[in-house]
Parts: C-alpha cells; structure tokens; sequence
C-alpha cells in the first residue's frame, strides 16, 4: 500500500516579478516502509514539497493522498495531528527548542506524539548523547544537536518521517553516523522515509529517488 | 510539558521576563497613581460641592482662629452652626472631617430635610476629628445653617471661599489629570508592546517548530494569550499597590494645589476594590494591545505601501486645524491626541530619511548608518515612546517654568509695597489719614477694596469680584497689562475698568468693549481699558479706581499697601502700633508681602508638582524600557558587531564604533522630541491653559534643558555600549558565529 501518492501537483510562489512556478504537474508515490531521496538543486522545490507533505504549505492543484486519505479532506485539526503523532520531521537544523535542554526537548516531542517518556534516556545514550542531556543546544556541537533531533523523532515512533538534508551541516563522519542510525530506525520499525539531500551517497542508499530539477 | 515549552523563553531569558514584568508594574504604578489622585480630586470636589454650596461661614469679628469652644458658645446662645473640623492625617496631606451630627440635624430640619447625608470616609465624629487635631495640622470652619436676623457680639458672617462655583475650572482641572493619565497609559502601551513583541519576536522560532510538530495555532495562541493575563495581573497587583504609594506620597503637593485652586483640600477616601478593578481592566487593555498580533492569522501586507507616514501627515494636519479652532477642553484634547498620534506615525519615517548614508560615505560610515536604520525599524515603538515621553517632560518643563517667571513678576507687581494692612471691621482709611500722611512711618501708600459687583448680560446677570484701588498710587502704575487701549490708567481714572484675563476669555472682552455693571444696584455702561492677568484664580474681575465706588459701598474686604521710608524696617512696629492707636484695635492684621511672596511661590510651584513628577517619571519608565529592548536587540544582532572584531576593529575602536551607533541613536530620538515638546508646549501654554484655566501664559522655549535631556539620553547610549564592550567579544561562542543570531 502506498503511504504517499502525488498526482499532478501544481504549486507556484507569487514574488514581485509575477508567478514563479515550482511544480507543474508532478506525480509520484512512496509505498509504506519505503525510502524516498529527493534531490535537485537549490530551490528546486525540495523543502517546500515537504512542507507540503506535513501540510505546512499548500497546494496549487493536484492530489495528494496520505495513508490512503486524500489531504484536501483533511483539516488543519488534522494535519496538526498528523505531525503531532505520526509525521516526523527533521530539518538540516533549527530542530529544537532553544530554551528547553536536549533531553526536555525530547519529552516534549514525545509528550506531543503521546508517547511514554521512559526510552528517551535510552535514545540520547544510543545515540551518543549520553551526558549531555542538560545541555541547552547552544551548548553542544551541530552533529550533537542532529542527533538530538534524530532522538526527538524516534522517541515520536511517526509512521513518516520527513527528513530535509539532515546532515547538510555535519562533517562526514558525523554525517555518516547520523545517516546510519536514521536508516536503521526507519528499516526496523518500517517506517516511510522521505529525504531531501545534496548528497547523491545518502540518496543512494534510499529505495527510490526522484530527481526535482525539472519540477515535475 | 507544552506549556513549560512555551515559556522556557523565560527560563533562558530571565531579564526579559523581569523586565516585562517591572515594566508592567510600574506602567500601572504611574497609571493607577494618576487616576487615584484624580479620583480623589473627584471625591474631594464633589464633597466640598454636594456639602458647602451655598452656605455662609461665622467668623470672629477680632480675627482670630475659631474654636470648638466658640462652637460650643455660639450652639448654647440657640445659633444653628455646623462644625467644620479638617485634620491632615496623612503624610500626604489626605485630611478627615469632623462634622457634630446633632448639629447636623438643626441644619437638616432648617433646610426641610434638603440636606445631603454625610455618610462614610472621610468624614467621623467631630469628637474624634478634635482628639486627632491634637497632634495634627487642623482647621474649623463654622458654618450659618439656619439664617438669623442679628448675630451675636464679635462675630460676623463671611462668605464661604469654599462655595465659589469652580464647576467648568474643576472639570478642567481633573481632566486634564485625565489627559496625563491617558498619555501615561499611552506611552505604557508602547513601551509593554515593544517589550513584549521584541520577546515574541525571539520566541517565533520556537512557537514555529511547535508548530511543526504538531501544536495547533490556536492553542498556541490560547496559551500565549493565558501568559499575557498572568502577566498583567502579577504587574497589575504590585503595581496599583505603588500607585497608591505614589498617590500619597504626591499628594501633599497636589493637595496643596488643589487647595490654591479650590480652595478644596485632598480627602482621604477608602482604597476600594472598583480602584483595583479599573486598574486591571486597563492595564489588560494594554496587554490585550500586545496580544493582537498573536491573533492575526498571518502578518497581512499594507493595504497600501506606506501608508503609515501618510496616515501620520494627515493626522498632524487635522491635528494643527482642530487646535486652532478648538472651542472646547475636550476637542484640544483630541488635537492633541491626533498630534501625537501623527508624530508617532511619520517619526521613524522621518528619521529613516534623516540617517541615510551619503554616497561618498567611508564603508564604515555606510554601515553605521545602515545598521541605525535596522535598528530604528526595529526599535521604532521604544523609540516613538521615548519620543513622546521626552517632548511631554520638554513642554512640561516649559509650561512649569515659563510659570513660575510670569507668576513671580505678576506677583511681584501685585505685592508692590512692603506691609499688607488689614483694615479691621467697621473702620475706615480715613482715620489713619494722618499716620498715613507721616513721611518717617510711610514713604507711600494705596488702598485695596473687594467686594462684588454684578455683569448685566441681557436678562442675566453675572457676580464678578471687584477690586477697587487708587490708580494714581506708583504701586499700581507698575503693573503691566496683557492688552491695553492708549493711556489706560488715565481711563480708569475717569472710569473706566480693567478686567482680568478669566472674564475676558469668557466674555470676549478686549479693551474698548463697553460692559454694562451693577454696583451696589447702581447700574453703570463702562469700556473696557484693559485686560490684566490674574493667574490661579477662576473668578472673573473688575478693577476700578476707588474714587468710582458709590458713596455708602460696604465692600467685603479692605487693606492698605504700604511702602515703609528706606529705613523703615526698624519703623514698622512704630507704624503697626500708631495705627492700632488711631482705630483703637489691638492685634491688628499685618502681613510682611516679602514673606506672602514667598510662600504664594511656593504653592504655586505645588501647582506642578504631580505634573512634573509624572512626566519624569514617564521619561524615566520610557529610558529604561528603551534601554532594556535596545540591549536585547543588540544582542540580537551581536553577532555582526562582532564581524567588525573577526576583520580587526578591536578594542577601543570597536568601542568607538558602538559608541557613536548608540549615541546617534539617541540623538535621533532627541531630535523627534524637541519639536515635539514645542509644539506641545505651544498646545499646553496657548491652547489648553486658556480653555483648562482661563489664563494663558507666554511661549517660552529652554534650549538649555534641551542640552540637558539630551545628556540624559547620551548618558544611557553610554551605558549601553559600555555594556556592549564588558560583554565582547570573549563571551561569544562558537555556535553564535556558526549561525549568526542569538537564540
């Protein structure tokens, strides 16, 4: 079954210059438990069409349909909801709450999503954020703050995660570490992944891979 | 877990919330002090109003102070008087009334049970009112309640000053306190807003990923809206409690003034829970203001680009057009509300224009200028608000010391001469004619008569005070007049009258107006010669020469001035006794002009007191907050500063740098205030006192108070990038440079 079916999905930013259209009928479909890498170049469309698939942004035309409910239906009640408790989103940064500790802030991610607070310690250890749970993320390094946003989202367990180049501003290593531990997340629990990147390895390892540069 | 989310911002910004909350606390304070003051005023009048209208007050033919004794006597010979006994009670001038409700009730039955009831504060048994006057500053008063044919010996009626209609010069009065409060609130509002906006504004990112995750808007916003009301209520709570503190601690002044105005002293009234209630009622007004944006769906665009300075323009033009022909107290006071209103709107468009950079400016200067624009975008609401605030306390300043001068050389002409004479009961001036006459008592002389006489005005007539005095006296020559025909002395010796610039207002006299009296029931068409000021009273006034008063005219009052020889002082007792002898008094009534001088100065200053105070205040409450929202706006932006430092400029230079950022910064705030409290100045002096008062005064301006508000403001830019310097550039930290705003 298809966790994500986009079918001729117009959408367009109005700027002083006029319309600037961002995709002109593009369709594609995720199946559940599946991994998707979006790529292309700056402004392509990639942050905005996960926006669109949090309903965060909307649409020009076209139908989106998410876990077989077509998302024109849905309210912002329900697309609240959705994010709340089974849409996980992670962005390259600015992830957590800056006035709340590493740890609070993945409390607060599982609170929202209903979940018990007991693995979140577990989380930051495996991780490897162990010690560093009081730490405001001002006070630790980029690759520490992605983990912590990684935990965040796993504490959540959402069904979709949405991933906006997650380890765009990590070095390798911590790059790969954090890929790695995404990867294995979304395998086990068979969770779908959509993951917009730059980096051609990441999309590699994904199981489908739509490339936006023509915008559809 | 949501909701400590939300306010973690605190946590991590525990100044901010501090500052919020002293904010508040203190914009209520000055709020809540002004309108319990005003209230109070309200209460005080209405008392005096609702209780002495119309009665006549006893008094002891001898001068002497009356007594409860004399009370005592005077109920025992059969007379209805009612006791009056006003103690201060407290530190700050409140007073109680000690009123005999067995008196009262001859009163009651003489007015056919017409008599208002005396019930609740301030008013207690006269018995209590007496043991309290003990040991405090007190005054009786015995009023006639039921009329009688003959009085008994040594006593004699005298109309009750507290029975002057000061009904329109009250409303005035306590409006325009009303008007200083709204303009309190006004600036409060502003400075809350910026405060807590610049706080959202921090805060956004957080609220957005909330958002993201999930949180629904509206709960967000019922949440923020929830921290909104606690606020106001943990600011409203303490604040009303100072607000009190600052009513009584200003009330001995204000009470002094108000009793130089109406004769009427400040009552202490009951602390009620309805003063609580207005007070959070406003300053929720206030915060719901901050809490607007919070409901917008999103930030709309202008409906029109711009619109702001054209909004402001318009409103100043219909400002300057309605101040011009405003006929009324509260139609100057909308003018002045658009005026202000409009200078708030063009200010940061203005000074957006005034700091561009010029093109063959150094990079450095270009980026100065650049970077003051940001930040007057940024801080335009503090701006605006320390902008009003500095004009207010500038026109202030100007209102109160323009006063004082034309006040003190007013004064110094009206107490002309050495000695003030009380020429006692039932005695004339003419039987000192030869003590007056002796050169080594008396170098020279006038007599003073007031009495009453009435302006026909069609079928109506009008009570005006007279003053008769002898317009050939040099004392009297001296006096300067407002407006004047040719040679009117000389008029007034062949009878014609000067009027004061109260009934000339209100009548639309000017000179060579003929004005139809009656004097003693002899009715007389005089012209108008001239108009003199006559500040601090409501009442109108007629002056004519004394040779002009009918024969037979008992005036109310009279006194002679006297101008001792050079040496007199030594001569004075040899003057006051030789005129006892002559009217064979004893304890006659002499007042030193010198002393009167000085403490009609001093009340008068009083008269101001709570104005200045409240407005300094403001500008204090105005330079903190911009202080506190300019500190967390630069830190915001500390990061650029710090650039300077990564490409070489440390050190004092980059000192330098901050310095001269901040203190343009307020030299631009400066330059808004100054035309605004001139203009406002003109608004005070021009338009409003003559409406509020019934006199005018000169446009003065004090460029030297200018220089030093404007060293105020240097100091605090001073503070700040002082500040700036201790903090940098150790404290920055990676992540900051990293990503270039504070979080």
């Amino acid at each position: 079954m298809a966790a994500i079916k986009v079918a001729d999905l117009h959408k367009s930013y109005r700027t002083g210059a006029g319309r600037v259209p961002v995709f002109e009928g593009l369709s594609f479909s995720v199946e559940t438990g599946h991994s998707l890498a979006l790529t292309g170049p700056s402004g392509s469309g990639k942050s905005t069409l996960l926006n669109i698939l949090c309903g965060m942004e909307t649409t020009d035309r076209g139908v989106i349909t998410l876990f077989g409910r077509v998302a024109a239906q849905r309210s912002p009640g329900d697309w609240a909801e959705l994010r709340r408790r089974r849409i996980g989103v992670v962005f390259q940064d600015s992830n957590l709450m800056p006035a709340l500790t590493l740890e609070e802030n993945v409390r607060l991610r599982a609170d929202l999503a209903g979940q018990s607070f007991g693995p979140v310690r577990d989380w930051l250890e495996r991780l490897g954020l162990k010690g560093l749970e009081r730490r405001y993320p001002d006070q630790v390094s980029g690759g520490q703050r992605q983990r912590a946003s990684l935990a965040m989202v796993f504490a959540m367990a959402p069904d979709l995660i949405l991933a906006d180049e997650p380890t765009g501003s990590l070095d390798r290593n911590t790059a790969h570490d954090v890929a790695d531990e995404l990867f294995l997340w979304q395998r086990r629990r068979g969770c779908t992944l959509v993951l917009a990147t730059h980096d051609l390895s990441l999309a590699d390892r994904c199981d489908q891979h739509l490339d936006l540069a023509g915008g559809n | 877990m949501l909701l400590r989310a939300i306010l973690s911002h605190y946590r991590r910004h525990p100044m901010q919330l501090l500052a919020l909350w002293a904010i508040l606390t203190l914009a209520t304070a000055l709020w809540s002090g002004v309108w319990t003051l005003t209230d109070q005023a309200r209460d005080s009048m209405q008392v005096g109003d609702r209780q002495l209208a119309g009665q006549q007050l006893l008094a002891r033919q001898d001068g002497a102070e009356v007594t409860v004794e004399d009370f005592a006597t005077l109920r025992r010979q059969g007379l209805c008087v009612v006791p009056w006994l006003e103690v201060v009670v407290g530190s700050g001038g409140a007073r109680v009334i000690g009123v005999d409700p067995l008196a009262m009730s001859c009163a009651d039955s003489a007015r056919s049970g017409t008599a208002p009831a005396l019930d609740g504060e301030p008013f207690v048994d006269i018995a209590e009112a007496a043991g309290l006057a003990l040991k405090r500053p007190s005054r009786l008063r015995l009023y006639l309640a039921r009329e009688t044919d003959r009085l008994p010996e040594g006593w004699r009626r005298q109309p009750d000053p507290s029975a002057l209609d000061t009904g329109e010069l009250a409303d005035s009065f306590l409006l325009n306190l009303n008007a200083l409060a709204v303009l309190v609130v006004l600036v409060s509002a502003l400075l809350i807003r910026s405060v807590y906006t610049l706080g959202l504004a921090q805060r956004r990112h957080g609220l957005q990923l909330l958002e993201r995750y999930g949180v629904q808007r509206r709960r967000l916003r019922r949440y923020l809206l929830l921290e909104l009301g606690v606020l106001a209520l943990l600011g409203a709570l303490p604040g009303h409690g100072l607000g009190l503190l600052l009513a009584e601690m200003l009330g001995a002044g204000f009470g002094a003034a108000m009793d130089n105005l109406f004769d009427t002293g400040l009552l202490q009234t009951s602390r009620s829970v309805t003063g609580f209630l207005v007070t959070l009622g406003v300053m929720t007004l206030v915060v719901a203001w901050c809490g607007l944006d919070l409901l917008k769906v999103r930030r709309e665009q202008s409906f029109i680009p711009g619109w702001k300075p054209m909004a402001g323009f318009t409103m100043l033009v219909a400002g300057v057009v309605l101040v011009l022909v405003a006929g009324s107290l509260v139609v100057a006071f909308l003018a002045t509300a658009l005026l202000l209103a409009g200078a708030g709107l063009i200010t940061p468009w203005l000074l957006q224009r005034l700091v561009l950079p010029h093109r063959d400016a150094s990079p450095l200067h270009l980026w100065r200028r650049r970077e003051l624009g940001v930040l007057m975008r940024r801080l335009a609401l503090p701006l605006v608000a320390l902008q009003l605030a500095a004009g207010t306390v500038i026109a202030v300043h100007a209102l109160v010391h323009t006063f004082e001068g034309t006040f003190n050389q007013w004064l110094g002409q009206r107490l002309a001469g050495d000695l003030f004479v009380e020429v006692p009961d039932g005695k004339n001036i003419s039987t000192v004619a030869s003590v007056l006459s002796q050169g080594h008592l008396v170098d020279s002389w006038h007599p003073v008569e007031r009495g009453q006489v009435a302006l026909v005005d069609g079928d109506q007539t009008h009570i005006l005070d007279l003053m008769a005095t002898d317009t050939r006296s040099p004392l009297v020559r001296e006096w300067s007049l407002l407006h004047a025909s040719e040679a009117p002395w000389r008029a007034v010796r062949k009878g014609a009258v000067l009027v004061n610039e109260q009934l000339a207002r209100r009548r639309g006299l000017a000179p060579g107006s003929r004005v139809s009296i009656l004097v003693e029931g002899e009715r007389r068409q005089v012209t108008v010669a001239g108009i003199y000021a006559d500040y601090g009273r409501p009442s109108g006034e007629v002056l004519m020469d004394v040779a002009f008063l009918p024969s037979g005219y008992e005036p109310g009052f009279r006194s002679l001035t006297i101008t001792l020889p050079a040496s007199g002082n030594s001569r004075q007792a040899s003057l006051v006794s030789a005129l006892e002898q002559a009217w064979q008094v004893n304890g006659l009534q002499v007042r030193d002009n010198a002393t009167v001088h000085r403490i009609a100065n001093r009340i008068f200053r009083q008269t101001f007191t709570l104005t200045r105070a409240i407005s300094y205040l403001t500008l204090g409450l105005a330079v903190v907050a911009l202080l506190l929202t300019g500190w967390v706006v630069l830190g915001s932006r500390h990061w650029y500063y710090q650039l300077l430092t990564t490409w070489g400029l440390a050190g004092k230079a980059w000192f330098h740098v901050m310095l001269r950022l901040t203190t343009e910064l307020m030299l631009v705030i400066w330059l808004a205030a100054v035309p605004t409290g001139i203009a406002l100045t003109w608004v005070l002096v021009q338009r409003i006192n003559p409406l509020a008062f019934g006199w005018s005064l000169p446009m003065a301006v004090y460029p030297g108070f200018w220089l030093e508000l404007m060293a105020l403001l240097a100091l605090s830019a001073l503070i700040v990038a002082g500040a700036f310097y201790l903090r940098a550039p150790s404290q920055v930290s990676a992540p900051d440079l990293a990503t270039g705003e504070e979080r």
